[in-house]
């Protein structure tokens, strides 16, 4: 790969790296310090626009639970320039495709369209980056939507509600203990001043990302960026910090209106994204369930028939992130079925299926997935941002193959000891009852 | 049993739910057929972007066959990687490749996808999966069981309810649509009938071979040797067996209650045009803009002008059967009535003054635009074939829908909508709190 330099208005010279396909990655910083990262693919038959903006649920004080999600909803609302619907109308005449998510670390807004239009999509963007429209109308009328969206998905869906009670009490007290979508009371609770300091606080050139993935040429696209965005002016803060998950408790015990079984589970802590160990914990947990084979699940139903269903699941955010490992019985009584579960981690911890073939499979599986990546402009700008802002390193993206191939055995080994095998599991024990 | 319950811990909430995809189509990458000697057919779509091959395999004998469904076949055909010895899946994981298998009404499908330096031994991975009659029998328990529990988990979630009680009112007790709507599945038959089962599946003539990625004819041919068995003539009693809908004055209003909503979640349905009905086009055109997009009618009513609703759709099941067409939204339990009457009046204007110049040039903008949205992989292009190939539609029939879509005019999609969206053809299916009052 050949890094060079390109002459721009940039507040440092952008970095461009050439990649295989004939691809090229640009990614530089204006004087303002909006980061612009720019895959330009010949391939691509569309182009994905991504706004990376740094603030999520984590960021949200006392009493604003919810608020980042319900500032992504007013984005899009229209602007002094244009109504509500120009956006979405810009999109849809040409088959293209908008849409936002707010998480616990970040809201991103996602544009997908044919390379025509891109140019007029980024000076709509900016635009509401910059001269977004909120009046009491529209905030009333999107707190009565958020609040039918968070009846939706976490009160009117037993999974949901099991989700938002186990991060209330799993993470009592940290940033994460809430769900994204908040509370009634605090989402009804915002006001047109919470609004606008919201957007003066976080909509700011130095808290986004903007990210593109397309055919249109990457010096193309950062002229328009630094026409349309140039003038912002940065909020001269730091990029939020969340403080890293801490203790969870030793037990977590809920009821939810399910059938007749019994759900018993073992859970772990795991560092935040952007440590040293992310290529090898991405690897141990591939060659542990992310192919044909769940491992623990096979041991622990398949092999041993100590429960009716097993399965083996894992999640990384930037402050902390979770391994577990829960299984589904009739009759066994908790006591028992935590016994067997024990005891399926202690024969997988053996780590006697862990061989060269194993792994060798699971770096083959990362990398074909990548390679499907590759096809659609979205995920490829995803990927990306994620890289940039889990993990702190575009080279979490550039570089994967050639990380995943650095993993050794001894490494997998080692990172299984150090947060599974020799780590405080936690239990988590779900049964049927009145929610609580 | 769900593995969601971290995702929605750890999860997202998007601005607005997705809406329903309108029927894809692409002009590139491009689908070669080729009938293969035994009379299976082939099909490959060339896209050198990666060096990956998705592999897909059609059976065309599928649930809307009535000894399909006697047989249990869907059951049968979802078993196949569970061995005794648990040899196929572990071979399934040293390749680094996900088998799915799954049934619809018009095949028994298998897809897996690989890096292309692994395609010989996918493929043959896929001819023993074929020859597999030693089915694990503690698997077969066990998976029926997990389906049953499934079935009781997906009864506390009123879109799960919503959907089994619109089927109940649309279509009458023996009709394939209501399966799984009227009670859990009961799978009682043994390994040795199942095997027998796939094995019927797996000979029914007018198979499809399907491949899409780093792969052209020349390269694919001679590994499909000895891929398949020998094809043999199905029962007689295989051929499709659908039937139609409910008469209307035999469909009734449903409701539905569960315990612990704040919401009510809303339905109005009725039966959907098969693929290859006349004005298949218009309902295409139609269906974007009443409930296909962040703009479209319903959406407007609904969430934009007053914020009674998160979504609103309308979705139109596409196939070669009769499926149904709905209409859904959710809004708090207190404001049922309202959202009810406002559906029914978006209905009503839709189906009185149809859709402005303006609403079918942006709709025809929006098929004519997916073209290049759905070119990205050419998994797409392969789906497309294939399905026709099944159903046995001449090949780019799903590609001519899209284009008469896109050239019909306001008087041809309005004359339609007079038609088919009079509110009074569509039942209402409510899923409500227990406890809470009847209209």
């Amino acid at each position: 790969m050949l890094g060079l330099i390109v002459a721009t208005a940039l507040a440092a010279e952008p970095a461009v790296t050439e990649l295989d396909g004939g691809r090229r990655l640009l990614d530089g910083e204006l004087p303002n310090g909006l980061r612009v990262t720019v895959l330009e693919d010949p391939q691509l038959p569309v182009v994905a626009t991504q706004h990376w903006v740094h603030v999520g649920s984590a960021q949200e004080g006392p009493n604003e639970r919810g608020f980042a999600h319900l500032f992504e909803h007013l984005m899009f609302g229209g602007t002094e320039n244009v109504d509500a619907e120009a956006y979405a109308r810009l999109h849809t005449a040409h088959g293209g495709y908008e849409n936002a998510w707010t998480s616990f670390d970040e809201t991103v807004y996602v544009s997908i369209v044919p390379p025509e239009v891109h140019a007029e999509v980024l000076a709509m963007e900016a635009d509401r980056f910059q001269h977004l429209a909120v009046t009491a109308e529209n905030l009333a009328n999107e707190q009565r939507i958020v609040t039918e969206e968070l009846r939706l998905r976490t009160q009117n869906d037993p999974f949901g509600r099991l989700a938002v009670r186990a991060l209330e009490v799993a993470l009592a007290g940290h940033p994460y203990g809430h769900a994204v979508t908040g509370t009634p009371e605090d989402v009804a609770g915002a006001d047109l001043d919470l609004c606008r300091r919201f957007y003066e606080t976080w909509y700011r050139p130095d808290h986004v990302h903007l990210v593109v993935a397309g055919p249109r040429a990457a010096e193309d696209v950062l002229a328009d960026v630094e026409r349309l965005y140039g003038a912002m002016t940065p909020s001269g803060t730091l990029p939020a910090q969340t403080p890293p998950v801490g203790t969870l408790p030793a037990r977590l015990d809920l009821r939810e209106d399910l059938p007749p079984v019994r759900v018993t589970g073992l859970a772990w802590r795991l560092p935040p994204t952007g440590a040293p160990d992310d290529a090898t914990l991405e690897l141990l947990f591939e060659a542990l369930h992310g192919g044909e084979v769940d491992r623990p699940a096979e041991r622990h139903v398949a092999e041993t028939r100590r429960a009716l269903h097993a399965d083996t699941v894992h999640a990384r955010l930037r402050a902390g992130g979770v391994f577990g490992i829960y299984s589904v019985s009739f009759f066994a009584p908790a006591k028992v079925a935590f016994r067997r579960l024990r005891r399926t981690v202690d024969e997988i911890g053996r780590l006697e299926w862990l061989t060269d073939d194993v792994l060798e499979a699971a770096r083959r599986r990362l990398l074909l997935r990548r390679a499907q990546e590759s096809w659609y402009a979205d995920a490829v700008a995803t990927a990306i941002g994620q890289a940039a802002w889990h993990h702190g390193d575009l080279g979490a993206w550039v570089d994967a193959e050639a990380r995943l191939r650095a993993v050794t055995r001894e490494d997998v080994v080692r990172a299984w000891r150090t947060w599974v095998g020799e780590a405080e599991a936690h239990e988590v024990l779900i049964r049927r009852g009145r929610p609580r | 049993m769900r593995t969601l319950l971290l995702v929605l811990a750890l999860g997202a909430a998007p601005a607005r739910a997705e809406v329903p995809e309108v029927a894809p189509s692409a002009t590139a990458p491009v689908a070669v057929r080729q009938i293969l000697p035994d009379g299976d057919r082939l099909v490959v779509v060339e896209d050198r972007r990666a060096p990956v091959v998705v592999v897909r395999l059609a059976f065309p004998l599928g649930t809307a066959s009535a000894w399909a469904r006697r047989q249990d076949a869907a059951f049968a055909w979802s078993r196949q990687l569970d061995d005794a010895d648990r040899a196929l899946r572990a071979r399934a994981d040293a390749l680094a490749v996900q088998v799915d298998l799954w049934s619809d009404p018009g095949a028994a499908w298998l897809q897996l996808t690989c890096l292309r330096d692994d395609l010989p031994e996918a493929l043959a991975l896929v001819r023993d999966l074929l020859a597999n009659d030693a089915l694990d029998r503690g698997e077969r328990r066990r998976a029926a069981l997990a389906q049953r529990i499934g079935w009781r988990t997906g009864s506390k979630d009123p879109h799960v309810r919503l959907d089994r009680a619109v089927r109940q009112a649309l279509y009458p007790d023996d009709h394939p649509v209501r399966d799984g709507a009227d009670g859990p599945p009961r799978h009682r038959r043994g390994v040795a009938a199942l095997v027998r089962t796939r094995d019927v599946i797996a000979r029914a003539p007018g198979r499809v071979i399907g491949l899409a990625g780093d792969v052209s004819v020349e390269e694919v041919l001679p590994l499909l040797d000895s891929l398949l068995p020998p094809s043999e003539p199905p029962p007689a009693d295989a051929a499709p067996d659908w039937g139609g809908p409910l008469p209307p004055e035999d469909r009734r209003e449903r409701t539905v209650s569960l315990h612990r909503l704040t919401q009510v979640t809303l339905g109005f349905a009725r039966e959907g045009l098969k693929l290859d009905d006349p004005h298949a086009a218009e309902l295409l055109v139609a269906t974007h803009v009443l409930g296909g997009h962040f703009y479209s009618r319903l959406t407007r009513a609904l969430r934009h002008d007053g914020g009674q609703t998160y979504a609103a759709h309308a979705v139109w099941r596409q196939g070669m059967v009769s499926q149904p067409y709905l209409i859904t939204t959710s809004t708090r339990a207190e404001n049922a009535a309202t959202a009810e009457a406002t559906v029914r009046e978006t209905l009503r204007r839709f189906m009185a003054e149809g859709l402005t110049q303006e609403e079918l040039d942006d709709a025809r903008g929006w098929l004519e635009g997916r073209d290049r949205f759905t070119a990205q992989g050419p998994g797409a292009a392969l789906g497309r074939a294939m399905f026709e190939a099944v159903w046995g539609l001449p090949p780019g029939a799903v590609d001519q829908l899209r284009r008469r879509a896109a050239a019909l005019t306001l008087d041809e999609v309005n004359g339609f909508v007079r038609s088919f969206f009079d509110p009074d053809a569509f039942v209402v299916v409510r899923v409500r709190p227990r406890g809470a009052g009847k209209r």
